[in-house]
């Protein structure tokens, strides 16, 4: 195998393939990556027996080959990206990288213990443009579970109806949700749960691309497909067995508060707000008024209170958050404003953009004693 | 040789030719699905395991299978996943972070695919007179569903302990096998969509597919013609296969209108039992333990007069029982006394219960039986006289708690002994005849309507 390559793309494959490798001690070269030089390419594989990604690198290839080698210490030799051309070239079991006056061998891993990643072509695809996609993913992805107690929550809800999709996620205290009404090319429904892991590994080999593309979705055998159109990139994972909750019967209807607040200045303040926080992680919002009032402080730090301006209908109310749950939902809120609804007493509350319709964010408050 | 052993042939063989990390990284999770006309299908755990046991173990899994079962042709490989039991009903809601107070969604407990509640369970269903009948058959079927009682039809009023029952079977049951639990509105309603987006295939498979079907108040199909046929057919499929079915309702079958003979006779053809109103005791046993669930300390004399006062339904009893929770919380330091508790509960207690004299009884009653008023406090000793008296004698007795004498004052100038027995073999009717419990009951039910 011999190849020629430009150092920003190979690095910046290699960042987020690495992501996927992981460390089995029943199959350590799950720790590597898989490389093969044919045709015009580069292909770059990396699993970990759950998830699989393969990208296709644009790379002037002398003689076809294949490798499998750690990633770590490949991009570390690579170092910061830049313009120049690297050289790879394999002899024997060992690989060797020039790049201009620098040059370094690396042990190379037996290519037959790698293992296969399942190349699927679903009867069916859906079709969303990534510029719509990845955001929606990002904007949803911190709100999946980290307990395994409900492993149903510890992936992204994916739903794709012919006129609609949505991405959800929920830990049973707060949920986010990015509902996009719009057609699909979806003739079949599909529902299923993605896994972190996946999800984030799209996330990341999307946005690493510069160019805006169409995301080809599909599903097939307890296996979720995920490509761009000419498969340069190809990532497969299996699904999260279960059923979501259907969680649109707690998005409440009827409020007794509803505020519209600046976003920013709120945002600074709950920051801010959390600093003083206990390791409760408690910042009480209160709304009396036209004026919300963000206190903290029953720590050993000190104490904090903010009051800003804000719009109200309906009563005055006084609740206590999680600090960070709320900066979570807020970061992903689109405008100047936000809209702030309180349901009841020990109820969620409704965090959403003013002008933008799409993404909604429900808290669970903290109960107070 | 059964496919277990078969497997287990394969695997030793396989374990000697390869590493521990290989064989323990693509052989875990693996059995064999199916055998059938020379081919098996091995379940593989995922797309990854299926590619590698293609290309890398292939002649290696044929050869070791003919080496014990020489008729073996082909070998596939199927991705498989054992269905993880449904989340094993928590006793927390969900991890909170720290033990900060982080309130949880509630609804999201709720088994979304058996719509069961996890709180209704066995264990905290409160057994007495009134509903033991009715436990012990839910208890059987929950431990040998399919075989004992099929089906198992539950009726009785409001707020008793059905849908606890119901779904306590459903929850026991849901651990190992594959349970549905929905009203018979649900099912109505899915049947519709179904009919009318033409997938009535995939309404079948999801019903008759299913070990356990429980429906909460299935008299509401009454009338639904097309409903109660597809529930005809859903019923045997299920029945012939011994699938548990469990139904409940607030009356027996012979009391359902409109409900098909077919359907009727079926469900009669199971074990029906009823739950009654519960007695003084088990609803003194009630507030105490759902007061030990709202970890809530109140005196034994404030139970001791919600559970005197509060006789018809157990869903009555938790209000009452909330609303002095709430008030001793809020107004009285978490100590209220009996005083401030009847104060409370006046307005649930001393409800207008429309105050009804034994002028009305006597009313009532001969305009049901179809005779007069004079017949009732008349001498005639015809029995289509003589039953309507005694049911005169026994309501003024149970409602009005009347002592003896004076209803036997009341109605002609009649020996009180003549009330007693009256009033006994009423009763003895009631536990040997259903049908005339209902009839009771509709009598009831007018004497408190107009």
């Amino acid at each position: 195998m011999n190849f020629l390559i430009k150092k920003n793309i190979f690095i910046r494959a290699l960042s987020y393939i690495e992501g996927i490798t992981s460390r089995n001690t029943n199959l350590p070269i799950l720790a590597s990556v898989h490389m093969r030089a044919k045709g015009k390419n580069i292909i770059i594989s990396a699993t970990n027996l759950e998830l699989g990604v393969i990208v296709s690198l644009p790379a002037q290839v002398v003689t076809e080959g294949d490798g499998v080698v750690a990633p770590r210490i490949l991009s570390s030799f690579l170092g910061q990206p830049s313009d120049t051309i690297i050289e790879v070239i394999k002899k024997d079991s060992s690989l060797f990288l020039k790049e201009q006056k620098r040059s370094a061998t690396i042990q190379l891993e037996g290519e037959e213990d790698f293992p296969i990643i399942p190349s699927i072509s679903p009867k069916e695809e859906a079709v969303i443009p990534s510029l719509r996609f990845i955001p929606a993913l990002e904007r949803v992805v911190g709100s999946v579970s980290v307990s395994e107690a409900k492993p149903e929550l510890t992936g992204v809800f994916l739903s794709l109806q012919p006129r609609e999709w949505v991405v959800a996620a929920t830990d049973g205290f707060r949920l986010s949700e990015v509902r996009v009404g719009q057609a699909s090319g979806v003739v079949s429904p599909l529902q299923c749960i993605i896994p972190l892991r996946c999800a984030q590994a799209i996330i990341k080999v999307f946005r690493g691309k510069e160019l805006e593309e169409d995301v080809f979705i599909g599903y097939e055998d307890n296996q979720f497909i995920v490509r761009n159109e000419d498969r340069s990139v190809y990532i497969v994972s299996k699904v999260i067995e279960g059923e979501y909750p259907g969680y649109t019967s707690i998005i409440p209807t009827q409020f007794i508060t509803i505020c519209t607040i600046p976003k920013g200045e709120f945002l600074q303040n709950v920051k801010s707000a959390g600093l003083f926080a206990s390791r409760a992680n408690t910042v009480r919002i209160e709304i009396e008024g036209d004026k919300a009032h963000i206190t903290s402080g029953e720590g050993d730090v000190g104490s904090f209170i903010a009051s800003m301006d804000i719009e109200k209908s309906g009563e005055n109310c006084s609740l206590v958050f999680n600090h960070h749950y709320l900066i979570d939902g807020l970061q992903n809120i689109q405008g100047e404003k936000f809209s702030f609804k309180v349901s009841k007493k020990d109820g969620p509350a409704l965090l959403s953009g003013v002008d933008e319709k799409h993404y909604l964010y429900l808290i669970m408050p903290i109960r107070e004693t | 040789m059964t496919e277990q052993e078969l497997w287990q042939a394969v695997l030793t063989d396989i374990e000697v030719q390869t590493s521990r990390a290989n064989f323990i990284t693509w052989f875990r999770n693996t059995y064999v699905a199916s055998r059938k006309n020379g081919v098996v299908s091995v379940a593989v755990p995922n797309g990854f395991t299926r590619e590698w046991l293609q290309s890398k173990y292939h002649k290696a899994i044929l050869k070791s299978l003919r080496n014990t079962t020489p008729e073996v042709k082909e070998v596939r490989y199927v991705i498989e996943t054992k269905k993880a039991p449904p989340s094993a009903v928590p006793t927390r809601p969900a991890i909170a972070p720290t033990d900060s107070g982080q309130l949880a969604f509630e609804e999201l407990n709720v088994n979304q695919s058996t719509n069961l509640n996890p709180k209704y369970t066995f264990d905290s269903f409160i057994v007495g007179p009134s509903n033991e009948l009715a436990h012990a058959a839910a208890l059987s079927v929950s431990k040998k569903p399919g075989t004992v009682y099929n089906p198992l039809f539950i009726y009785g009023g409001v707020g008793l302990g059905k849908t606890h029952l119901l779904q306590s079977i459903g929850n026991t049951l849901a651990q190992t096998k594959n349970v549905a639990y929905l009203s018979s509105e649900r099912f109505t309603n899915d049947f519709i969509s179904s009919v009318q987006e033409g997938s009535m295939e995939s309404f079948k498979n999801k019903y008759r597919k299913k070990d356990v079907l429980i429906i909460d108040d299935i008299q509401f199909i009454a009338g639904k013609e097309q409903t109660q046929e597809e529930f005809f057919h859903t019923f045997n499929a299920l029945h012939e296969q011994n699938k548990q079915i469990i139904l409940s309702s607030d009356r027996p079958p012979r009391a359902i209108p409109t409900l098909e003979d077919r359907l009727r006779s079926r469900f009669e053809g199971g074990m029906l039992v009823d739950i009654g109103y519960p007695d003084y005791e088990t609803r003194l046993a009630i507030l105490q333990a759902k007061g030990k669930e709202k970890e809530a300390v109140l005196r034994a004399e404030v139970l001791e007069y919600i559970a005197h006062n509060i006789q018809k339904n157990v869903r009555e009893l938790e209000g009452a029982l909330n609303l002095i929770v709430a008030s001793s919380k809020q107004l009285y330091d978490n100590d209220i006394s009996l005083e401030q508790a009847k104060k409370t509960l006046s307005h649930l207690i001393g409800r207008p219960q429309k105050p009804i004299g034994f002028q009305h009884i006597i009313k009532t009653v001969s305009q049901f039986y179809e005779i007069s008023e004079a017949d009732i406090l008349g001498k005639n000793r015809k029995q289509e006289v003589v039953l309507p008296r005694q049911v005169v004698m026994f309501l003024m007795r149970d409602e009005l708690r009347n002592s003896y004498p004076s209803i036997g004052e009341k109605l002609g100038g009649r020996d009180h002994t003549t009330v007693m027995h009256a009033c006994s073999k009423i009763e003895k009717s009631l536990q040997k005849n259903e049908g005339f419990e209902d009839e009771l009951n509709l009598i009831k039910q007018q004497l408190y309507s107009d």
